[in-house]
């Protein structure tokens, strides 16, 4: 993989997104959930960079928001330094061209009624004052890159027709058409089996080389994100817990949160360059987490209330591009001998 | 003797475009107190497979060959009423998004109530209501949830109320398709262990249908892999994964990214699934397999045995 | 060139076809259809033969049915056969126009009220509700007393103008259920303004829903027509099922003439039962979920 540059191309500051839930008749339940709490995020140019959380994160949110279908209700994205919460009209729609998203249902993500052709060529069309051959032409190009040779055969045909893998390709194909800076692929596989996941993600990888785009990859999959990714970001319920380099996160994780989800990666085959943290707790873990201090301290093994409950841990700097956000990161630390017990009990 | 013996068992659908064979001469059995997971992709048959063992089949389905022995009893045999009385109660079924089963205007504790009471006539309301809070301690809800309703229960606790309702009865052998596929890691993670820690308290046998391997190697004893509506490999979990031998395992092991270890190129497995309407005469993998020969397409492979307990459908595999 | 549309077209033809309701409807309305065409046919065998014009220079009551006549004639001798065709030209007539523009505004409206919200939103279907609770046939009644006669054309728009809340709310709410959708999503991110979501991604998603609509329209729309003609609101120039019953009412041979009574009524009953059994073989076709086992892959 080509070593990407460091230039953030796209930089989220102090994003906040909320929602208010609606009570029902009585008015009882309305609340606010907090989807993004002062995210700070720095990607740079040219770098797959993985987005990991569980549901409730706010993975999905901070896409959402970088593609400008959400408003946030708080901080900036800025693409290119350019503040892109304030864009309106022609500018926005430049902006289009620079941004685009793929989808994660491949079933629902391509409009039934119209062709392959139409949909794949649709951003040429309100892009671009160009020719119907054109089109054809580019189309044709863009289908033969994501794997779905020969064009001929799927250019006519309605997105029915097509399997799952197939469906995905297509929107990869509509997403790349027109020559994006940055691509947000939202869980772009978990509608897939795995071996036509493992197609979908060897055509990512391709596509980045080929076009040198920078792919935002948002998944529950840690796995994945240490096969894709230069970098991972863990989002614990509207929060980064934890940034750094793909195996950094994997073989070193500072946070508890991080060590908790890689616990709980049902693993086979041989695990013995894994540790095990015991970092969770066992309680009723979906309760809402303290409203100041740490989020993850409901059910964090390593906390201490003292500290932790106070406030909520600023990310710092903690090995070399690794931060985390804890007062007591990386406590946890097992044993790695190869071969032996890779386990450790709290 | 086996709890469950499933020789040679067959199901297909008739569809507008033809009779389409979904399972197709499936063979094992399965001892008391012990695991076995069905991985496949979709389209494999695994959920069919679970369905017809049960006989909750659709209406456009059809049973054409097999026989399954289930406590002695061939259960293609029986007729409704006996089946019934049956399901639920000797084996029971998780299935697929079945959190979404429950109804959400009724207490969940009385759910379950509901479902033993109308599976031991005689048992009265308070008994009912006993066993249920008993339930749920074991499967780990807090007593204090007992009275709400469903849409106030987070995705895992919903879960761990259906393993409840499933457990109610307390039967032999339960099937649970994709029971932890709308879940996130770490609470499957716990189900997974809540999962074991029940199958070795109560000495019953599930059967585990699941497109993750790795969730099913987390579980079971023995892995059965299922491809195209047949079992193409067979064997304990150690042997399976270790050595996979049927050319699909080991390319469906060669396509999910590992956490850890080298960063090996993924590798996608190229080609189609066969159509089952019109199912090919030899191999069904054989077109996407990389060391098919002509024999190979020929003729259908032989249950092969390649190690202890570990059995393949190929030809080759020698 | 492949096209998804013949492929589709011939799957849903399949499973039209093996709906009873859908081929006995199919049915009656070709049989309904031949009558439309055929009823020019009567006037050019013979003058007499024309249904608003046409004497018998032999006939001046109600006769029951001859050799002549096959259905009897009317009490002025014009043949009930040639009167009950040109109806059957008539209910078409008004019945698809009726039905296609109600369905045409009611369309429109719908996605632009569910497309765009709130205030719009809001605006556009209290105006629905409040025409919607209006009887149409009142207020027709009401319209031609003021201005005497109607002319057939100005009833069919009324019927349009009064029957579109109904299209309407349907159609918004098939538009609210995709706005969400994910390709509409997608849509949004390529940079489509908010008119090619509507014309491009929209429609023709409720389109489907808009046709089987229309054939709902079309029976009441014939039946209102119906209506009034029989109440003699109807347009005196034109003959059709309806004003052939307020013919045989007023002039006294409801019970005197079963073979002119029976008829009309009878075509009235069976082309809206007609129209009703196709649209429930469609909305079995646009629906997965109704069809029967079997079907479905």
């Amino acid at each position: 993989m080509s070593a990407p540059d460091k230039r953030p191309i796209l930089k989220l500051e102090k994003v906040r997104k909320v929602y208010e839930t609606k009570g029902n008749l009585f008015g009882r339940g309305r609340g606010q959930v907090v989807a993004l709490d002062h995210l700070d995020l720095d990607i740079h140019h040219g770098e797959i960079f993985g987005l990991v959380g569980e549901s409730g994160s706010g993975k999905t949110t901070a896409g959402r928001l970088i593609l400008r279908l959400e408003e946030p209700d708080g901080g900036r994205i800025l693409l290119d330094g350019q503040d892109t919460c304030t864009l309106k009209g022609k500018a926005l729609k430049a902006f289009r061209k620079r941004v685009q998203m793929i989808f994660q249902d491949p079933y629902q993500s391509l409009n039934p009624q119209i062709s392959i052709l139409d949909a794949v060529s649709e951003p040429l069309l309100i892009h671009t004052a160009s020719k119907r051959t054109d089109r054809l032409e580019a189309a044709r190009d863009i289908l033969g890159r994501v794997g779905l040779s020969p064009p001929e055969d799927f250019l006519f045909r309605f997105p029915h027709q097509l399997s799952g893998g197939q469906r995905q390709r297509v929107a990869i194909a509509r997403a790349m058409i027109l020559g994006p800076d940055v691509v947000v692929a939202d869980e772009p596989t978990s509608m897939l089996d795995a071996s036509i996941s493992a197609q979908i993600f060897n055509i990512l990888l391709e596509l980045r080389e080929a076009m040198n785009v920078t792919l935002l990859f948002i998944t529950h999959s840690l796995a994945a994100a240490r096969y894709l990714c230069n970098r991972i970001a863990v989002l614990y319920r509207g929060h980064l817990v934890e940034l750094g380099p793909a195996d950094e996160i994997i073989y070193r994780p500072a946070h508890p949160y991080t060590q908790a989800l890689i616990d709980a990666i049902p693993k086979f085959g041989d695990c013995s360059d894994l540790k095990r943290y015991g970092t969770l707790l066992r309680v009723d873990s979906e309760g809402a987490g303290s409203v100041s201090g740490c989020p993850f301290l409901p059910r964090c093994a390593v906390a201490q209330r003292l500290y932790c409950s106070q406030k909520n841990p600023e990310i710092r700097l903690f090995a070399p591009d690794h931060w985390v956000a804890c007062y007591f990161p990386d406590l946890r630390k097992g044993e790695s001998a190869a071969g032996e017990s890779c386990y450790l009990s709290p | 003797m086996p709890l469950l013996e499933v020789e040679n068992l067959s199901i297909g659908y008739h569809t507008r475009k033809g009779f389409r064979r979904a399972v197709e001469k499936v063979s094992f059995s399965l001892d008391a107190g012990r695991s076995l997971g069905f991985v496949g992709e979709s389209g494999c048959g695994k959920t069919t497979l679970g369905m017809g063992l049960l006989r909750l089949l659709p209406p456009n389905a059809l049973i054409t060959e097999g026989r399954v022995t289930f406590d002695g009893t061939d259960l293609l045999d029986l007729l409704e009423d006996e089946m019934r009385k049956i399901r639920w109660k000797k084996i029971s079924m998780i299935f697929q998004a079945a959190m979404n089963a429950l109804n959400p205007v009724h207490r969940v504790a009385d759910q379950i109530a509901e479902a033993m009471m109308a599976h031991s006539p005689g048992m009265q309301k308070p008994e009912a209501a006993q066993k249920v809070e008993a339930l749920f301690q074991l499967v780990g809800i807090p007593k204090n949830r007992m009275r709400d309703y469903p849409h106030q229960y987070s995705g895992g606790m919903k879960q761990r109320a259906i393993i409840a309702m499933a457990l109610s009865c307390r039967p032999k052998l339960i099937i649970a398709d994709e029971p932890t596929t709308a879940l996130d890691v770490i609470v499957q993670d716990q189900i997974l262990e809540e999962t074991r820690n029940l199958q070795r308290e109560f000495g019953v046998a599930i059967i585990f249908i699941s497109h993750d391997i790795a969730i099913v190697a987390d579980v079971c004893h023995d892995i059965g892999i299922m491809y195209a509506g047949q079992l193409v490999e067979y064997g304990p979990r150690t042997e399976v994964f270790d050595h996979p031998v049927h050319p699909y395992t080991q390319a469906l092991l060669a396509s999910y990214p590992a956490l850890t270890g080298p960063r090996a190129r993924l590798q996608p497995i190229p080609g189609e699934m066969p159509n089952l309407i019109n199912p090919p005469e030899g191999c069904r993998f054989c077109d996407r397999c990389p060391g098919a020969t002509a024999a190979c397409r020929r003729e259908a492979p032989a249950w092969t045995a390649v190690g202890p307990g570990h059995h393949a459908l190929c030809a080759q595999c020698r | 060139m492949r096209s998804g549309w013949s492929d589709r077209l011939r799957e849903n033809w399949v499973i039209f076809r093996q709906n009873l309701l859908g081929k006995i409807g199919m049915i009656l309305l070709v049989c309904f259809g031949l009558m439309a065409i055929t009823s020019f046919i009567p006037p050019l065998i013979d003058p007499m033969y024309d249904p608003m014009t046409g004497v018998d220079p032999e006939i001046i009551s109600s006769t029951a049915p001859s050799a002549r006549h096959w259905l009897g004639t009317d009490f002025m001798g014009r043949d009930i056969l040639s009167q009950l065709l040109a109806g059957a030209r008539v209910a078409f007539m008004v019945g698809v126009s009726a039905a296609f523009m109600s369905i045409f505004l009611g369309t429109a409206i719908g996605m632009v009220a569910g497309y765009a919200g709130r205030f719009i939103d809001t605006l556009l279907m209290r105006a629905a509700d409040i025409i919607m609770v209006m009887p149409t046939l009142l207020v027709v009644l009401i319209l031609s007393s003021l201005f005497g006669q109607l002319n057939i054309w100005t009833i069919v728009l009324i019927i349009a103008l009064f029957r579109w809340p109904g299209v309407s709310r349907v159609i918004r709410a098939q538009t609210l259920s995709l706005k969400n959708r994910p390709f509409i999503e997608a849509a949004r991110v390529a940079g489509a303004s908010h008119l090619r979501i509507v014309f491009r991604h929209i429609m023709p998603n409720v389109l489907p829903l808009a046709f089987l609509y229309m054939t709902f329209r079309v029976t009441s729309a014939i039946i209102i027509e119906a209506a009034l003609a029989f109440l003699g609101f109807g347009d005196p120039g034109t003959v059709s099922w309806g004003m052939m019953l307020q013919w045989v009412w007023k002039t006294g041979h409801m019970f005197k003439a079963p073979y002119w009574l029976l008829p009309p009524g009878l075509c009235i009953s069976l082309i809206t039962l007609s129209f009703y059994m196709l649209g429930r073989a469609m909305d079995e076709v646009l629906d997965p979920r109704l069809r029967k086992e079997g079907q479905a892959e």
